[in-house]
């Protein structure tokens, strides 16, 4: 009675059904320990990467059992040290830790998912951000930037605040000399005074240095943390960035067709003149409201 | 032998009592969401994740919560503008601390509102937060509409800026969680 009493108790208050003992679990290959027991939480021996992409064996009694605490069923595999874009191991680093007894320290909600770790470039990268911050981009093959690990990346996404924080005072400053530019290039226009025309002239020179700044500064840039395929008020920026280049390549260009020579004099082809002013005041137009899309 | 009945029938009482109704309540990702909100003199940025993981434990015969948590991978927020997401990102580092986690240390009830005290851990640093919420219990479903508010600067996060104007300290959470009962 008092042995049925005993086993009563066990079951409802433990909540656990009995068990038959078995074996330990096998550990991962390379990760054996001589007294076949669970391995340690020092840093191990690695297991080959392709152990990875295999079942791992087990002689477990019960192979939910196999592995710690941190990876509840169905949580997702997690690969510390693995990244998907970047390469498995760099070279002169340790090797990765596959396998820690201690992985419960990174959980303190019970129940939490472990999930990987964020992906250190995006998945929608450009043509230009590929060549040359992708993995085996220009930048980092002629070695301005270090192979691709989690420090180097924050490093580059730091980097691109400065270049983006100085392409917004740029821009802000490009319109100011485009607007200049722009109104001695109307004050000529009406007066055909020559001293208009030099500062028509030395602010359009003005305003492509800092419109070609402007623009290398987002162009080069590291590539952002994530980038989604989607419509916003980035997407009407870069579009209407395409816009103004077409402005700023072709009104200089028109420009220069405006004053003719004939003989010994040069004079304003006013009809040149009226197809670059109205380039100019479109581009203008288009640069500024590029800016305040973003902007506001 | 009728005492012994009598000590086993008292103990199996006892034992009833205490693992009563306490269940572990599974949420409906679809309608689960976590927004945050972030002003700036320019601009009302508010970001939703609905990969929020949520835990309730609760006694459903009395309709009470005893405990909750909740655990967010950050780089799920989307605001609309990935552009905003990712600087958003780079400022609350995301690649050295790519989860909020949120623990509670008690839960006190009164009709359908209920204050949830607790543990947040973001960015690193773990803060006592408050959240109020609202529950509301049906046949099938349980739904908590809630909200909390942290300070940027607690939890060592440099205000983000726009045109050299930084954002308000303040970062205002809403989370709607809604479980099955069934």
């Amino acid at each position: 009675m008092k042995t049925l009493i005993a086993i009563a108790l066990f079951t409802l208050i433990d909540g656990r059904t009995l068990q038959a003992e078995g074996p330990p679990c096998s550990p991962l290959p390379g990760l054996e320990n001589t007294d076949g027991a669970k391995p340690s939480s020092a840093i191990p021996v690695m297991a080959p990467l392709e152990a990875l992409d295999q079942e791992a064996p087990t002689v477990c009694s019960n192979p939910e059992e196999r592995w710690s605490d941190a990876y509840p069923p169905g949580a997702p595999e997690v690969r510390f040290g693995m990244y998907t874009d970047g390469p498995r191991i760099a070279a002169g680093d340790p090797p990765p830790i596959f396998f820690d007894q201690d992985l419960a320290r990174l959980d303190t909600t019970e129940g939490a998912p472990v999930h990987p770790k964020p992906k250190l470039l995006p998945d929608n990268m450009s043509l230009m951000e590929r060549s040359l911050w992708g993995e085996g981009g220009i930048i980092r093959w002629i070695g301005i930037a270090s192979p691709l690990t989690p420090e180097v990346r924050k490093s580059e996404l730091s980097v691109r605040r400065t270049m983006l924080s100085i392409h917004q005072v740029g821009g802000f400053v490009t319109l100011g000399l485009m607007i200049t530019a722009a109104y001695y290039g109307q004050k000529y226009l009406n007066n055909s005074l020559s001293s208009d025309r030099k500062m028509h002239q030395t602010f359009v020179t003005a305003t492509i240095a800092s419109y070609s700044l402007t623009g290398l500064l987002a162009i080069l840039s590291p590539p952002p943390m994530i980038r989604r395929d989607e419509t916003s008020t980035t997407t009407i920026h870069k579009t209407l960035a395409w816009v103004h280049f077409v402005g700023m390549i072709a009104t200089p260009i028109i420009g220069n067709m405006v004053r003719k020579r004939s003989g010994r004099y040069s004079y304003t082809d006013l009809s040149t003149a009226h197809f670059h002013q109205v380039a100019a005041y479109i581009t203008t137009g288009v640069f500024a409201a590029s800016l305040i899309v973003i902007t506001f | 032998m009728t005492t012994n009945l009598r000590v086993l029938c008292l103990l199996l009482l006892a034992v009833s009592g205490v693992s009563a109704q306490v269940t572990h309540l599974k949420e409906q990702k679809e309608e689960s969401s976590m927004t945050y909100r972030l002003v700036h003199p320019l601009h009302h940025i508010e970001s939703t994740s609905k990969e929020v993981v949520y835990d309730v434990q609760a006694d459903v015969t009395k309709r009470e919560i005893r405990h909750v948590s909740a655990w967010v991978d950050v780089t799920t927020f989307d605001s609309g503008n990935s552009n905003r997401d990712s600087h958003a990102m780079e400022v609350i580092d995301a690649i050295t601390y790519p989860d909020a986690k949120f623990e509670s240390t008690g839960v006190s009830q009164k009709a359908d509102s209920i204050t949830v005290k607790g543990k947040l851990t973001f960015h690193g640093v773990t803060k006592d937060v408050v959240a109020l919420c609202k529950t509301s219990w049906s046949g099938e479903k349980l739904e908590v509409d809630g909200a909390f508010d942290v300070s940027l600067t607690a939890f060592s996060i440099d205000r983000p800026s726009l045109l050299m104007i930084p954002v308000e300290d303040r970062l205002s959470f809403s989370l709607v969680a809604v479980f099955f009962l069934n």
